[in-house]
């Protein structure tokens, strides 16, 4: 073994499986808890001090030191260290014996060899034409030919994507756990099943996945397609017909109109539960297609929006907001499935973790711009531009997000490298298309909004917007740090397009701080 | 989806944002004139408004030693303990009590490793690695009988912060501001600073420590760290100067208030209402980060200039935000988790927390601020009297702390272990006792302050805490 120079373990321990583990030979400080203690017995023998770090050196042990007689057999061997780093190389036996001379040899193979080859059997006589075969020069070229073949089917078995299988074993015991003591063994044994007041699987013997799987979706189930039709209504109008969506018991809410919701999760089931269908369904109704502009005739006959008389207006959920800027922006990665990705995280966010200490390592290309729904979810460190958003830890069960409303999304929408490279990805785009300052308003607007600006609101940016040409010309140094942020690279271009685009890119940040661009309505 | 939209208008300055009339139709100039001025220091809005009792403390400080520091070798003395070195742990103490990492290993009396000592007028037993905090034994309260109910460091920290084990609630920062409200215009009302030491592995911390729970988010912690971003997104883009950035949210506050007119949205006065704190903060943190125009003197008193992520810097920090008005500062430090060597790392530690935490008890005295903030330092668990190897397992039947100022008698102590320091027998603190007393202490009944989840009334005490009359001044 090899021990680091700089950090080297303060104990390195062997430890010999015979039966048991109680064959240990230890070198330098006496840290590992393994074995008596302080005896200097042969379940915890010192071997002296620690061997010199730096250089591979052999740890020796005599058998007969830590407890072992002659023809014991060992079966077993652990490699112990106590902090620091090593390198653990080969290990092997010192021996006399001459039959373990004739290295790599089994027991049964040297037992076939010992045999006239006339008296041998035919497993025997199979034994040794293995063996013989694997060291033959002759059948070199056939072994190599062999060893190409399992490469390639190895290589080739490799690309295929894996499932997780979990095989099972011999069911263990579940008991109740008197108060969730975990340590408490007094408890009734139980077998898998459903909740008593919903009723019981209808099985054979022990009940199954499959067999829960089946009752969740069965058709005398209503509650399941209900419950997911509820919450994309709540997801498209801002509230569920059921409010309390994730509650449809005894102190849940009522549906406001039951038998809607009824007729939907009977068509949801009824067409195979092809959730795509039922979304289109949702977004092409009359009611989905409201405005969300407050009427005053309604204030009195649907104030909170109960009866969906309007559309609703909300914030977008925390993904969604990272979406719409790069989709608005042009950047949005719409590829579907595959790995997590990691945007743009703030320098060493992850450095409270440990076990092991990690740092976020950014994708790169287009992976940078992936919905957010692909990004790597480190639920004890959320990513804090969803965090910031109200997006779930997942670390429980999360059915409704809050909306909040908080500095840090300031800071996020202004600051976040993201969202600066998606204004500046923004802009460029409208320097594009339009040929003049008004028309590249419009267009923006009609991008982002899905409308014409008004002419306050026209006169306000294009005010801001001669400003920063301004400032942005007369400092061009300025304007390339403010293009460079990101992996985006911007096209090489003079000083006089930088300060163009940097001009128009905080005209592309306004916008996409706003909060009408944050909000569904 | 429904959600709960935050349910009084108020943002976390307690400001009321119901009033969106005096936004219709002004442009940008006018706008930052009408937003109302935090000139004087006034008391944040909080629910509990006025307070229950008459406040002691305006503010807490929590200098969480994270990882379990073991009270054997801090503030609890037992020379029993060492008397019966490598002795079997007598049974009658262990029997049926939770055990950590030494299940099923042969438990023996492991001795104190370092010697205490009487510290002050009052002669407070403390360990002799800690004779800063031996400085200010007289304005200390040392609990001896601390106990909790989670053995593990996550748990354990969750118990410490929301009262209960399971996860998912409030922790007393973000119970506070939602309580007092928060006194600074610019910074959060609940500020949470890290460190790591040296001595031993550095158990990690989950953001979850801080959040807050089933309250309303404004509520949460908010980690300033010592990097380039003290804040998370803090810093404007490159090549945006403060007054291009004030530019860009001007813009974006005039044409919301334009939607505003238009839409009856109460989101967007809260909105526009946070970009203006938002541009406050990214003033506020650099310069509260900032350290360099502290006297000479203050930076020998702490033992650090500042500025470089140790304790000690934090604890400054900790000064200057109870200064500016926040209610809630909690630092973490990630030190203390010796299962090894219990002897050198707790030296190793012991150099890194002590000069600086007596420091930022003297300088909130000779500033004035003691009287009114409260100090507590202390872990979420202790250490075993069974030794570990070298070094002491997790142990939660009795552990230590101690408190200062905001209303705490100061030279005293409260509860005891036994023996050989492994059970609270005298004055058993539960940590919702602890949290009934700050509470107490912040002006609030612990039972009084509660929110509704989940189809009842929560609170950080849930349904236990006693205030500990005994150590009040």
């Amino acid at each position: 073994m090899r021990l680091d120079l700089d950090d080297p373990p303060q104990t390195v321990m062997l430890q010999f499986h015979s039966g048991g583990w109680s064959h240990r030979a230890f070198w330098g400080d006496d840290e590992i808890p393994f074995g008596t203690i302080g005896s200097d017995g042969p379940d915890h023998r010192p071997h002296g001090a620690l061997p010199a770090t730096g250089e591979w050196v052999r740890l020796s042990v005599d058998p007969a030191n830590v407890g072992f007689e002659p023809g014991a057999v060992i079966d077993g061997m652990a490699f112990t260290q106590f902090g620091g780093r090593a390198h653990w190389d080969r290990a092997g036996i010192v021996t006399a014996d001459p039959r373990l001379r004739l290295g790599g040899l089994s027991a049964e193979v040297f037992a076939a060899f010992e045999v006239a080859p006339e008296a041998r059997s035919a497993e025997q006589s199979e034994l040794v034409a293995a063996h013989y075969r694997n060291l033959a020069p002759a059948l070199a070229g056939a072994r190599e030919r062999k060893a190409t073949l399992e490469d390639e089917h190895k290589k080739l078995e490799a690309t295929f994507p894996e499932m997780l299988v979990a095989m099972t074993g011999e069911p263990r015991a579940m008991r109740v756990l008197p108060r969730g003591d975990g340590m408490n063994e007094s408890g009734a044994e139980v077998a898998p099943a459903v909740p008593a007041f919903l009723g019981t699987l209808d099985v054979d013997g022990r009940a199954t996945r499959l067999d829960l799987a089946r009752w969740i979706t069965a058709p005398e189930n209503p509650l399941t397609a209900r419950v997911f039709v509820n919450r994309l209504w709540g997801l498209f109008h801002g509230r569920g017909l059921v409010d309390s969506v994730g509650d449809f018991g005894m102190q849940g809410e009522w549906p406001s109109h039951p038998e809607l919701l009824d007729r939907i999760a009977l068509d949801f089931t009824g067409s195979g539960w092809d959730v795509r269908a039922l979304v289109r369904r949702l977004v092409t109704t009359r009611t989905y297609r409201q405005s969300s502009e407050w009427r005053a005739d309604l204030a009195q006959e649907d104030p909170s929006g109960r009866l969906f008389a309007r559309q609703s207006r909300q914030r977008l959920q925390a993904e969604m907001v990272r979406d719409t800027a790069l989709a608005v922006s042009g950047l949005l990665n719409r590829r579907v499935g595959g790995p997590s990705v990691k945007p743009y995280q703030p320098r060493r966010y992850w450095a409270q973790l440990n076990f092991p200490k990690r740092e976020w390592q950014v994708s790169s290309g287009t992976d940078l711009y992936r919905r957010g729904l692909y990004t790597f979810w480190c639920r004890t460190f959320l990513h804090p531009s969803l965090e910031a958003f109200d997006a779930p830890t997942r670390e429980e069960c999360t059915v409704s997000r809050n909306l909040s409303n908080t500095p840090q999304q300031a800071l996020v929408l202004l600051n976040d490298p993201t969202y600066v490279e998606a204004a500046r990805a923004f802009a460029a785009q409208a320097l594009a298309l339009g040929d003049d300052d008004d028309a590249r308003i419009d267009w923006i607007f009609e991008h982002a909004l899905v409308r014409a600006p008004t002419e306050q609101e026209r006169s306000i940016l294009t005010a801001l917007l001669i400003d920063h040409r301004t400032q942005y010309a007369a400092d061009p140094d300025a304007a390339r740090a403010f293009l460079d942020m990101g992996a985006l690279t911007t096209p090489a271009t003079g000083d006089a397009e930088a300060s163009e685009l940097a001009a128009w890119a905080s005209l592309t940040r306004v916008v996409l701080n706003l909060s009408e661009t944050l909000t569904r309505s | 989806m429904s959600g709960s939209i935050d349910f009084r208008g108020l943002d976390f300055n307690g400001f009321d944002l119901t009033r969106r009339t005096f936004l219709r139709g002004v442009g940008g100039a006018a706008l930052a004139s009408l937003l109302p001025a935090q000139e004087t220091r006034g008391r944040g809005r909080g629910v509990v408004d006025p307070p229950h009792i008459a406040p002691r403390a305006r503010r807490v400080i929590h200098l969480c030693q994270a990882g379990g520091p073991s009270h054997l070798e801090t503030l609890d003395f037992k020379p029993k303990l060492a008397e019966m070195h490598g002795e079997k742990m007598p049974e009658s103490f262990t029997a049926g009590q939770q055990i950590a990492q030494l299940q099923g290993i042969e438990l023996r009396c492991f001795a104190p490793q370092h010697p205490f000592q009487r510290y002050g007028e009052s002669g407070q037993s403390i360990c002799s690695l800690f004779p800063g905090v031996g400085s200010i034994a007289d304005k200390i309260c040392i609990v001896r009988s601390m106990q909790t109910d989670q053995i593990n460091h996550d748990p354990a920290h969750t118990q410490m912060n929301t009262g209960s084990g399971l996860t998912g609630r409030p922790g007393m920062g973000a119970w506070a501001v939602y309580g007092l409200g928060n006194e600074s215009s610019d910074l959060p009302g609940y500020v949470v600073l890290t460190s790591v030491g040296k001595g031993g592995q550095s158990q990690p911390i989950a953001a979850r420590q801080w959040s807050s729970g089933f309250l309303p988010s404004r509520f949460q912690g908010v980690h300033f760290r010592s990097e380039a971003d003290p804040v998370l997104y803090v810093n404007s883009p490159n090549g945006v100067t403060r007054g291009r950035q004030r530019d860009v949210i001007d813009a974006v506050s005039e044409l919301d208030a334009i939607r505003d007119a238009a839409s009856h949205d109460p989101e967007i006065a809260t909105r526009i209402r946070q970009y203006e704190l938002a541009f406050r903060m990214q003033t506020s943190v650099p310069e509260l980060m900032d350290v360099s125009d502290e006297p000479e003197e203050t930076f020998e008193l702490y033992g650090t200039r500042g500025g470089d992520g140790t304790y000690a810097a934090n604890c400054l920090l900790a000064r200057r935000l109870a200064e500016r008005g926040v209610r809630f500062i909690q630092l973490y430090h990630r030190a203390w988790d010796h299962h090894s060597n219990v002897k050198g790392s707790m030296e190793i530690t012991a150099k890194e927390v002590d000069q600086a935490s007596a420091a930022l008890v003297i300088d909130l005295e000779r500033r004035g601020l003691l009287d009114d903030t409260l100090v507590i330092w202390g872990g979420e668990f202790g250490r075993t009297p069974m030794g570990q190897g070298s070094g002491r397992d997790h142990h939660i039947k009795g552990f230590s702390l101690w408190m200062a100022g905001g209303g705490v008698r100061g030279g005293i102590s409260h509860g005891e272990t036994d023996e050989l320091g492994y059970a609270a027998t005298v004055d058993a603190v539960h940590v919702n006792d602890l949290h009934a007393t700050l509470l107490h202490l912040l002006g609030i009944e612990h039972e009084r302050l509660t929110f509704p989840h989940q189809g009842r009334d929560y609170r950080l005490t849930d349904v236990a805490g006693r205030v500990l009359n005994e150590i009040l001044g």
